[in-house]
Parts: structure tokens; sequence; C-alpha cells
């Protein structure tokens, strides 16, 4: 669900949001929002694939504010789901990020709050696999 | 403020009516009055008080308040008073006069009593305000313009100023200046806003059970961040007293006077600084790192759609949408306005007409956003680029940490040997000196810990504090009745937060202004020139610097020393009083040394140059060489002569030279 120019959480996701950024000491503590809503993101669209609704939505961020790298990610993921189609119509593409992105943040709320399990080198590990295994390199 | 003059009438040695005078020349601003010991020099001193406070608040004897001169000389049901009236003169140069008086009468037995239903008559006359008439409510009066409170401040006993800093640790030093600062008030009016509170929050409680535990969870919760404040500030001095000793012994290694045992501290000293710099690389290069992995994530493990999107964009320029020839918005519009783009009206020609629907239908939507999926394209690539060198930057960053903390690890590892090797030294005292410090060290971090955690608490506390009151907030406007008291709760709230935060400012600038002005009164006072700095911390422990650098507390310092510090220190706090009031120091040179003696009599006119002084001095501590130097700022000279009659002994106070 994309209203407007904005990026769209869940109400109730809200607290896991504001946790990760100002309360949990880890990597991502101190980081902006639009950083935390692409992890919650990708985490969602790479680990499940599985979009969730809102529930409440509440405005997160300005779509501006992601910056174009951003924007460029989340429109190839709506192209992967929807066809080339989809980037004329901006509400649909933001619509699928949001709902990737509630999917996403109870991922990353888990992977952060996991004090058997270093977040950074985890990550770490799974980009290096994926680039591996992808011959991203070359 | 100055002492115009001080009447005395039969209290204690003086007999009579005694009239001391007092300087009143800025230019010459001190008043000496020398006696012997027991002569009542003192006795000048609580004569004051005792007019003032209806006490006397200097080394009070159990002697009766009147002369036994004047008690000797009464008959047998015969009547006497004591009486003591100081007029005093304002700015503006009006008088005040302050009478005490208490009468007395000797019964048929020959006992002396007091007048019997007749309290100590107190009364000032106040020629400022009330065209010298009598004060109203002369207590208040005093209280107003010269608390007891603040008192030994100004009206203060050089002998034991010597020791001020031996006898007064820090807490009672601050305890002083809140005394004198009159903080206290604003204390008691947290303290009254903070019971304020409380009551509205049971009234809240009795109308609404739901809304009252909220706000007295609100309660609970400041009361806990009050105590993991008040926890935080204690870790905080212990951490400090702890990093205070690991320099001491720091300092004490290295003056150990073994070459041996000098050269290994140097080499710690040195190992610590470049494994605090590894510290702050390691974090910086791990928090590169991390930056690094986060800002890759989306890139990478969006890969398969990033290269889906190139494939796409790929197909579509194959097949000639894009770039594109034209768009389908632009037929669209053509067939819209009927118009062809060479101005042929389309309803005059079907074939073009005909002609251009077949291209609408035939055009792709994909190529009205072809101008889009080209930028898209170009960003993707740029994207993908920047995967090129991924690994490489991986392994870098990966390499430059474990070579900072392996660097760090044989730093590590040589700052453990070397305290194993002062630990076993043979010198008993090396020994000591270096479990003391590795004790302190741990002591020292475990604070630091301690400060975080009670920190985080704190920050985390506050936040749950500011959830609490919006959801009681929210509730108390769902309640008429609980709507109406939301308005006190708040006032209440708001005004204990500025009156905290107000305290808090005000604690620190009385603070800084102390530390200022004792500073510049210690230097200009102390005549070895040999410091330069002085230093007054959180919890009033003061410092000196030396010009050799070297630190110590006031209790390391000479005699004479400490009592310029105390001095100093008496004229910072009388400063920021805010009251205008003469000094009067009695026996200001107490049992210091000659040299020292005449050290002070030289430094001393620059002591308050805008204050009236008067010192109560020995003929010892009044010697022509002191006289001499003092001299020039002088304006009246006493004695005080002790005579003794055959109805006991009687002191008079004569100008000097009379």
């Amino acid at each position: 669900m994309a209203l407007d120019d904005r990026v769209y959480i869940s109400e109730s996701d809200k607290a896991i949001y504001d946790r990760l950024k100002k309360y949990v000491d880890g990597p991502l503590k101190g980081r902006k929002n639009k950083e935390l809503f692409m992890m919650a993101m990708i985490l969602g669209y790479y680990k499940t694939g599985v979009r969730s609704d809102l529930k409440k939505p509440k405005d997160y961020d300005h779509v501006e504010n992601l910056g174009p790298e951003r924007r460029t990610i989340i429109k190839a993921i709506a192209v992967a789901e929807e066809g080339m189609e989809v980037l004329n119509d901006e509400a649909q593409i933001y619509s699928i990020a949001n709902e990737y992105a509630a999917t996403g943040i109870k991922i990353l709320e888990g992977m952060a709050n996991d004090p058997d399990f270093d977040f950074i080198k985890k990550l770490e590990n799974i980009l290096v696999e994926e680039y591996d295994s992808k011959k991203m390199g070359e | 403020m100055i002492i115009n003059e001080l009447r005395m009438e039969n209290f204690r040695q003086y007999y009579g009516q005694n009239n001391i005078s007092f300087a009143k020349d800025p230019e010459k601003n001190f008043t000496v009055i020398q006696g012997t010991n027991g002569a009542g020099k003192t006795t000048i001193l609580n004569a004051i008080t005792w007019c003032l406070y209806g006490f006397e608040l200097h080394n009070v004897t159990d002697d009766p308040i009147y002369n036994e001169v004047v008690e000797n000389e009464t008959s047998q049901s015969g009547k006497f008073r004591v009486k003591v009236e100081i007029d005093i003169l304002n700015k503006n140069n009006e008088l005040t006069t302050f009478k005490r008086e208490k009468n007395f009468h000797k019964n048929t037995k020959g006992k002396v009593i007091p007048a019997i239903f007749e309290d100590d008559e107190f009364s000032i006359f106040d020629e400022e305000s009330r065209n010298n008439k009598r004060v109203e409510f002369p207590a208040l009066y005093v209280d107003t313009n010269m608390p007891e409170d603040i008192e030994e401040y100004f009206f203060f006993d050089g002998e034991k100023l010597e020791d001020y800093f031996r006898e007064n640790t820090g807490k009672v030093i601050k305890k002083s200046v809140f005394k004198i600062t009159q903080l206290k008030l604003l204390k008691r009016l947290i303290d009254h806003l903070d019971e304020r509170r409380r009551h509205y929050a049971k009234k809240v409680r009795d109308i609404s059970p739901e809304t009252g535990a909220l706000e007295q969870e609100i309660i609970d919760k400041e009361d806990s961040l009050k105590e993991n404040s008040s926890l935080l500030e204690k870790a905080v001095k212990q951490r400090k007293i702890a990093e205070t000793k690991i320099k001491k012994y720091e300092n004490e290694l290295k003056r150990s006077g073994s070459s041996d045992i000098q050269s290994l501290q140097i080499e710690r000293e040195k190992l610590e600084r470049e494994v605090s710099e590894l510290d702050t690389k390691i974090d910086s290069a791990k928090n590169d790192k991390i930056d690094f992995i986060l800002e890759m994530t989306p890139t990478i493990l969006a890969y398969p759609a990033l290269k889906n999107t190139l494939k796409e964009a790929a197909t579509l320029k194959e097949k000639g949408f894009i770039p594109a020839k034209y768009k389908k918005k632009f037929l669209e519009d053509l067939l819209e306005d009927g118009v062809c783009i060479c101005g042929m009206k389309l309803s005059e020609n079907d074939k073009c007409k005909k002609t251009l629907e077949e291209l609408w239908e035939k055009t792709s939507n994909l190529t009205d956003i072809g101008d889009e999926i080209g930028t898209e394209h170009a960003s993707i690539e740029s994207l993908l680029e920047k995967l090129n060198n991924f690994r490489d930057k991986q392994t870098k960053l990966g390499k430059e940490i474990r070579w900072l903390e392996k660097e760090r690890e044989k730093k590590s590892k040589r700052l453990k040997e070397i305290s194993i090797r002062l630990t076993g030294s043979e010198i008993e005292k090396i020994k000591d000196f270096e479990e003391m410090l590795q004790e302190n060290k741990r002591l020292q971090l475990s604070k630091i810990r301690e400060e975080a955690e009670l920190g985080a608490q704190i920050k985390s506390t506050n936040v749950i504090i500011e959830k609490l009151k919006k959801k009681r907030d929210k509730e108390m406007q769902k309640n008429a009745e609980l709507e109406n008291l939301k308005d006190v709760v708040l006032f209440c709230e708001t005004s204990l937060d500025v009156s905290k935060e107000l305290k808090k400012e005000l604690i620190e600038d009385i603070r800084v202004r102390i530390e200022k002005t004792t500073k510049e009164q210690f230097l200009k006072l102390n005549w070895k020139e040999s410091f330069v700095d002085v230093l007054i911390d959180d919890d009033y422990d003061v410092t000196v610097v030396r010009k050799s650098g070297r630190v110590s507390d006031a209790n390391g310092l000479s005699a004479g020393e400490k009592l310029v510090l105390a001095l100093s220190f008496m004229a910072a706090l009388n400063q920021i009083s805010g009251f205008d009031l003469p000094i009067i120091i009695d026996t200001p040179m107490g049992r210091l040394d000659k040299e020292i003696k005449l050290n002070i009599a030289q430094v001393l006119p620059k002591y308050l140059e805008d204050k009236q002084i008067t010192l109560l001095v020995t003929g010892e501590e009044y010697s022509s060489e002191f006289r001499d130097k003092l001299h020039h700022r002088v304006s009246k000279e006493y004695i005080i002569n002790v005579v003794q009659t055959e109805n006991g002994n009687k002191s008079e106070v004569v100008l000097h030279g009379s």
C-alpha cells in the first residue's frame, strides 16, 4: 500500500523499528529510517518471498529520502514480481516494498536480537555465499 | 553595608558603656582591635551575634552574659541591664540601629535573676525606610538582611580557618554552599512540588484507579530514575577517585628511584597510549565494515531482480520499444485531438486516422516509460559495477581488523608481562604500588561499565516515562473530572522539571564562580607566586596547582598557604552569598610562624578590597612589623585594656594612643 509519496509500515511494527534504532545495542542502532526499512524489505524479499498486508499503515519515510540506488532496487524487485509495466505504477511499486518490509522487519528483529548470533558476521557470510555462487564479480 | 558603631553595656567583660567606632574610609577599610587572650576579643563577635540573633555563636563560655563588676556593684533588690547596640550604614549612608537589651535584678539573697516575664527586648530603628522609626518585625528584618545561617562566613575565627579544609570534607563544604547561596530554598521548593504532585496523583487514583495506576507508575519510574541518577553520580565519583589513585601510583612507580622500574612504567604508559589508539582504530575499522556490509546487502540480495530488470530492458530494446520512436501516449493525444502531426484534421482523412489507430494498437504501453527504463538500466549497471570489488574490499576490511587486533593483543601481552614483573618485585613498596594500581584499574573498568549500564537505564526510563505520560494524558482527556486535574498535575510536573534543571544549572554556576573567585583571591594573596591554579570539583574538593605542575589537595599545603586558601574560599563564599556585610576575623593569624604572619600582613590589604574588615588580634599577632605593613589601610586601632577592680575585672576598649 503506497498512499502517496511515502513508504509505510504497520503501526504495530513502529515499536520494533524504534527498538532497533534506539535501544538494541548493535549495528542497527542510530541508523536512519530508510536504512532500516531497506534492510527489512530486502530480508523479507530474500528470506521468504512472502508479502504481508500492513495493519494500520503508518508513514515511515519519504520515497524521495530513500535515494536513487534504493529506489532502483525497490523497482527491480517490483519488476521481478509484476513485470516491466509496474514501472508505470509508483503506488504498486512501493506497495510491494511496504509488504516485503512488513514481513522482513520480524526477521530483522530476530537476527538483531539473537545473543548467540553476530548479526554482521552472519550477514557477511550470506553475502559472500550469494556473491560467489552467483558469480557476481565476473 | 558597614558597621558604624558598636555599643556594649555591661556585656560580659565590658563594664558600663563601651563604644567602638569602625573604619568607614574605603581606602583605609581596616579596624584593628588588639587584646590579650581572654580580654574580650571574641566577646565583641558574640556581642554582635547576641544583638542580631539573640545568641552568642563563638566559643561561648558558661559565664553569665552580664559583667561581674556590675553584678557586684548592684545592691540586693537592685537592677541593672545588659545592652548591645549596633549602628549599621547602608551604601546610601542611611543608618539602621539594632538594639537588644536584657534586664536583671538581684534578689534579696543576692542572686541575679533575669527580670521576670521579660524576654530580651530586641528592636530596630531604620532610617532608610521608616524615617527612623521602629521596624515592625525586627527578627524578620534580620533574617532577610543578615541571616544567621550565613553569619559564620562574615564573622569568623582565623584560628579555626587554618584547619578549615582538614575539618570540612567536600560534602560539608557543599552543604555550606547550599546554605550561603540559599539554594536550600530551591530544594524546599522542589520537595514541596514533589509532595503536591504525589497529593494530586492520589486524587487522580481516587477518581480513576486505572489512570491513577498510570500516574503511580510514572512516579515510581521517576523515583527509580532519581535513584539511578544518584547511583550514576556515585559511580562517576568512584571512577574519578580510582583514576586519581591510578595517576598517583603511576607517579610513585616513576619516582621509585629504580631506573628499571621507572623505564618499565614509562614503557607501560606508552603501550597504554598505543592500545588506546588501536582500540579507536579497531572501532573505526569495524564500523567501516558494518557500513559496508549494510550498504551492500540490498544490492547483493536483490541481485537476481536487478539482473532480471536488465534482461527485460534488453528485450525491450531488441523489440525497439526503448528508446521508443514514439510513445503510445503521444499517439493517443493525436487521436484525441483529432489532428495529425502534419496538421491534417483526422475527421477529413479516414486513412490517416486508421493508420494512427493501428499504430496505437501495436505500440506497447512500455514506450511511455521508455525514458525511465533507460534511467533504471543505467542505475542498475552502476550498482552492479560496485559489486565488482565487493570481495576485495570485504577481504581487505577483514584483514585490517585482524591485523589491528593482533597488534593490540601483542601490546596487551607486554602490558601483562610488565605488571607481573612489578608485582613480583622484591621491593615491597613497588609490589604494593603495582597491586594498588591494578586494583584501581579494575575498579575504574567496573565503574565505566556501571556508568554505561546506568546511563542506558536512565535513557530508557526517560523514554518509558514519556510514553506513560502520553498514555495518562490521553486517559485524562476521557474523563471531565480528570481533565480538570490534568492542568494541575502538568503544572506540578513542569515546575518540578524546571526547578530541578534550574537547581542543576545554579549549582554548576555557583561552583564555577566560587572556583574563579577563590583562584583570584588566592593568587593575589599568595606571596610566593608558586601557584598557578585553584581547582574546585563538583564535590567541592579543593586542589591547587603549582608552577611545577604538581597538584596538591588543600591539606598538602603549608599552614600559611592553608590559611590564605581558606581566606580566599571564605571571600568567594561571601561574595556569592549576595549579602553585603562587613567582615570580622577573630585572631586571623592564629598559630602561624612569625615570617608567615608578616607575609600575610603584607597581602591582607588586598583581601576583599571593597569590604569593611575588622581584625581582632593579640599583641603577638599585631607586632610592630605587622602593624607597619598594614598601617596604611588601618583607620581605627583599639586596645582592650583589662582593669582589675575590687569588684572584679572589667575590660575597656580604648583608641590606640589615647
